[in-house]
């Protein structure tokens, strides 16, 4: 590629870090932008900008946000004292799809595997441990995936939280095993939100 | 059961060969590489999906085919009914891409694989819902390290074998896989000091839960091809074989099997933190031949281990028929040549009444005279087949 300009080779090798864009479509949209009128990549790179520098974490549930805290956060209609703890962002916007839960959320931003170096430290967990030693919560709800890396999650956590007055349900039913709440239908997911289960953990 | 008619269009060494098979023994004769082995492994596929050999599906495909892929194609009759089997491996990629960083790992890993792409009576389906459909049971010269070999060879031909009859047991496997794999992950991290001892918990519980379940059926497996093995040994000269299934834990039934695991597993904490492996579970099994107390995996001769090797083989065939009610087509590739006469007519006599017999040998003429006159002769020569 010597012959390519150092830019578009830069550019070029930017897009093909992305997640799931080889080297033939970072060279595709390389080159779109390259034909493409000016203000295609001006509000491109405006909206990457933001991206970093607008979104922000809620101190209160750990989701992505404009505000601190949160829409959800800062809404009083909703119920406080329950908290869906859910792996990614995404989980949220698919459980608020169903319109049946009234809770709050916390989001983990990841699934503990220690084959791939994740533990407890890289994930949101000690945030939710702080907003339970607070005291204001009375139902938490594991919506962590239904895989081994999810299951271990919601086992952890469950052992991790020490105070005994609180209720811990588990997502569980009609979801298929091995999936991504990402992926389950609006349908299946509302009826285990409905049917979630107490959660028996070892160290309960 | 029996193969009808099978084509195999640009597999391995065979551009475009199709043949009338039916019940019965079939001689296949040829010299080596000419496409016995490439015949056999074609049948088995057709059972448990996947090459026996082939270390990348894509070594299939006959060198400068046109297409790009290699097909085998094969009708069944079954007790109950006729099926359809067809297989497709098709070129995905180049074999050879730029090395370069830009390019993504995995897609560097999967250039020039293949896909494979399975019927079941005309009807699309996932290669794991077609194992086992039909089942052919492949007797060739490597399976002598079923005996002689490292324990995970023989861990292996049972879990093959158990996957071929049972899709629970297959979906078990992968679970205890992954399993094991973030269990060994977490040893290291509390090793390190990045996790702690606790959260070995869940693991441990899983563990538990699968070994047990895992162990109980390869171990039933192993005692229902006892009487089978047994009575193969006598007939070939070897005297109360026996298959053994060696657990690495103590379990008495699966219930409290799982407790006492976690016990054992208790009294390993120290050592597999200190390690960073997994010391206890199926994956540590092993499988024992013995002949009257003496193992055969250590003192049999060679002729020993493989008529050991070969009476599992057909202890699993017969074990299966109890099973379906259906008795698998029998495939055995080259293991004439290492016995004595009166061993092969010992084996000869034990598997011509079998539904289906594929025979493959250099040495032909080395068959007894009634046995060549009732079977089906066919030569295998440069990638073709014809009779004789
Ligand atoms: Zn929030």
């Amino acid at each position: 590629m010597d012959n390519v300009a150092a830019p578009v080779q830069a550019m070029i090798e930017e897009f093909a870090k992305l997640p799931g864009i080889g080297p033939k479509t970072a060279q595709r949209l390389t080159f779109f932008l390259l034909r493409a009128p000016k203000d295609i990549s001006q509000r491109l790179a405006d909206a990457l900008i933001r991206l970093k520098e607008q979104v922000r974490s809620c101190s209160v549930c750990c989701n992505l946000t404009e505000t601190d805290p949160c829409s959800i956060c800062g809404n009083s209609q909703r119920d406080h004292s329950v908290v869906c703890v859910v792996e990614e962002p995404l989980d949220v916007l698919v459980i608020e799809k169903t319109g049946v839960f009234k809770g709050v959320y916390h989001i983990l931003h990841g699934a503990l595997s220690p084959v791939d170096g994740i533990g407890p430290k890289d994930l949101k967990i000690d945030e939710l441990l702080f907003r339970v030693a607070k005291g204001d919560i009375n139902e938490l709800i594991l919506a962590t995936n239904p895989n081994y890396e999810g299951d271990y999650t919601a086992a952890y956590i469950a052992s991790a939280i020490t105070v005994s007055n609180i209720k811990m349900t588990k997502l569980a039913r009609g979801l298929p095993l091995g999936g991504d709440l990402e992926y389950a239908d609006e349908g299946t997911l509302a009826r285990a939100l409905e049917g979630r289960r107490i959660f028996d953990s070892a160290g309960h | 059961m029996y193969m009808q008619r099978i084509s195999l269009l640009d597999f391995r060494n065979y551009s475009d060969i199709s043949l009338d098979l039916g019940p019965g023994c079939f001689i296949l004769a040829g010299d080596n590489a000419q496409g016995k082995s490439n015949f056999c492994e074609a049948a088995a596929m057709l059972s448990s999906m996947r090459s026996f050999r082939a270390s990348s599906e894509r070594e299939l495909i006959r060198w400068g085919s046109a297409g790009g892929f290699a097909k085998i194609q094969a009708s069944f009759q079954r007790a109950q009914d006729s099926c359809g089997v067809s297989i497709v491996i098709s070129e995905t990629k180049p074999a050879i891409l730029p090395q370069s960083a830009a390019v993504p790992l995995d897609e560097q890993l999967s250039a020039g694989s293949a896909r494979k792409k399975v019927w079941l009576n005309d009807a699309p389906k996932r290669a794991l819902d077609c194992v086992g459909a039909v089942k052919v049971i492949l007797f060739e010269p490597a399976d002598l390290d079923i005996v002689s070999g490292a324990p995970s060879i023989r861990r292996h031909f049972l879990d093959v074998t158990l996957c071929l009859q049972s899709r629970k047991y297959c979906k078990n496997l992968s679970q205890y896989q992954r399993i094991l794999t973030q269990r060994a992950a977490l040893l290291k991290r509390i090793r390190e000091g990045m996790d702690s001892a606790g959260s070995l918990t869940y693991w441990d519980e899983q563990l538990a839960l699968h070994a047990c379940a895992i162990t109980a059926e390869r171990a039933a497996f192993v005692a229902r091809c006892l009487p089978y093995a047994e009575e193969f040994g006598w007939k070939m000269g070897i005297a109360a074989l026996k298959p053994e299934y060696i657990p690495s834990f103590l379990a008495e039934d699966t219930v409290h099997g799982n407790q006492l695991f976690l016990e054992q597993l208790t009294r390993l904490r120290k050592r597999e933190i200190a390690q960073g492996v997994n010391l206890l579970g199926s994956h540590r099994d092993d499988l024992m031949f013995l002949s009257e107390t003496i193992s055969l995996g250590v003192y049999g001769s060679r002729g020993q281990q493989r008529i050991a090797a070969l009476a599992l083989k057909l202890a699993e065939l017969r074990v299966m028929e109890d099973i379906d009610g259906d008795r698998p087509i029998l495939a055995l590739d080259d293991v004439l040549s290492e016995l004595d006469t009166t061993r092969r007519k010992a084996l000869l006599n034990h598997v011509k009444n079998y539904t289906q017999v594929f025979l493959a040998t250099a040495e032909p003429e080395a068959l007894p005279d009634d046995f060549i006159q009732s079977a089906v002769r066919l030569r295998v020569s440069q990638g073709n087949i014809r009779q004789w």
